[in-house]
């Protein structure tokens, strides 16, 4: 793939990805369209449908989603440095999001085909449950198809700064260090706190399946994301999830530099977790204070948040040195 | 937790990696209720057979610096900060025991005798 593909393509995944499902989810619609009662329920509470509009107008809703969701992808396009993580991204952020809105849209009126009055709508749950598993396949699909790096792209050239400070290292010696780093119980209870209605629903079992297929899903991610372990060693740094993936290595001929800095979440990276932070830097930013950060040979920078940062930055230095010169 | 291994060292590489563990539990660096990384990863992290880092792990296991536990894997008991040292000193003192030919009992009565 050429670089210039490389700027394309993801390009193209985030404007017609959710342009591709728009124009299934209106055909889909028009084929249907003289079923639908008219008025048609678009908004459903407690007591079943209470909100309504004309056929004509939930047309038009359905492009809501992926002119929004190809908004978001563009927006970060446009503003972030690309890397493979950033176009997978933006490419599953706009293909997903758009996924989501119309499967929504168009599965809730699919359900008030032959109707005569629209009171009589069927609340959307089970088409929220597909809606939310289209969304992941099809976001899925997006990122896999963006683009990956250039490979050696980041290879670094040329020796450490001679300033950076290093551990003693024999010629034949074998050394790792490795640490487990997790978000602050702060960040967790919040975490917790916020899914607390959510538990409590799912808990007295009057969640609906959508509801408790959201919690399921939060949950998962939040195991993945809030912690994970952390190597440096002959192979470079490796940040690894408890769960296998996510996985960040940077490989040893990648590592230009590394140091020990310091991290605010909020200030620097507008959040906790797998985050892309202002200046080109990403990172698993997991709590505030002492991390460890990698530039590579292309000038990208990577941190993670560990404690012992200084020493993990001390024996990467030297295991690139020895490696490198 | 820093573990260094040196192939060139008479001592087995089994050894050095308990005595790495050892040397971070006395500094405080390894805490009681931590976990060591699992055996499969540090084996893949300092390239050595994964066996090697199971005797490694077994031998701070029989001293009680660490506890293995099924599914949580080698978690630092809470007396391995008072015993992590003591411990590294005991294997250099049995070594010499061993080189002088000193018998289980000999080389414990010495030991009582030092401590009364």
């Amino acid at each position: 793939m050429t670089g210039r593909m490389r700027v394309i393509v993801p390009w193209l995944l985030v404007l017609g990805g959710p342009a591709a499902v728009g124009l299934a989810g209106l055909l889909l619609l028009l084929g249907f369209r003289d079923q639908l009662p008219d008025p048609v329920a678009v908004h459903w509470g407690a007591d079943g449908a209470d909100g309504f509009a004309s056929p004509d107008r939930a047309l038009l809703l359905v492009w809501t989603g992926p002119v929004a969701g190809a908004a978001f992808g563009a927006l970060t396009l446009a503003v972030y440095r690309a890397d493979q993580a950033l176009r997978r991204h933006a490419a599953s952020l706009a293909t997903g999001f758009a996924t989501f809105v119309t499967a929504v849209v168009v599965g809730s009126l699919w359900q008030q085909r032959g109707l005569a009055d629209a009171t009589a709508a069927q609340d959307p749950d089970l088409v929220l449950v597909v809606a939310l598993l289209l969304t992941l396949a099809f976001g899925v699909g997006a990122a896999a198809l963006a683009p990956g790096d250039r490979p050696g792209a980041a290879v670094a050239t040329g020796p450490v700064p001679a300033a950076s400070p290093r551990v003693p290292l024999g010629p034949d010696e074998r050394v790792a260090w490795s640490a487990w780093t997790a978000a602050s119980p702060a960040v967790l209870t919040v975490l917790a706190v916020a899914l607390l209605p959510l538990a409590a629903l799912a808990a007295a079992g009057i969640a609906p399946l959508f509801l408790l297929l959201v919690l399921l899903l939060v949950l998962v991610l939040t195991t993945a994301t809030m912690s994970a372990r952390v190597w440096v060693d002959q192979r470079g740094l490796t940040v690894r999830s408890p769960l296998g993936w996510p996985r960040h290595w940077v490989p040893l001929a990648e590592v230009a530099a590394a140091a020990a800095v310091d991290v605010h979440p909020l200030r620097d990276f507008g959040g906790w977790g797998y985050r892309i932070g202002r200046g080109g830097r990403s990172g698993v930013v997991l709590r505030r204070g002492p991390a460890l950060e990698v530039t590579r040979g292309d000038g990208r920078r990577f941190v993670v948040t560990v404690d012992g940062a200084a020493e993990a930055a001390a024996l990467l230095t030297a295991l690139t040195a020895r490696a490198r010169g | 937790m820093l573990v260094r291994v040196d192939p060139g060292s008479p001592e087995p590489i089994y050894a050095q990696i308990a005595a790495g563990v050892r040397r971070e539990v006395a500094a405080g660096r390894l805490r009681s209720g931590e976990r060591l990384p699992g055996a499969r990863d540090l084996a893949a992290a300092l390239g050595v057979n994964l066996h090697t880092v199971l005797r490694g792990y077994q031998e701070l296991r029989d001293e009680g610096v660490v506890e293995l536990r099924r599914g949580r894997g080698a978690v630092v008991t809470d007396r391995a900060p008072r015993i992590a040292g003591p411990a590294a000193a005991l294997r250099a003192f049995v070594a010499e025991a061993r080189r002088a030919g000193l018998s289980a009992a000999e080389a414990a009565a010495m030991v009582r005798e030092e401590m009364s």
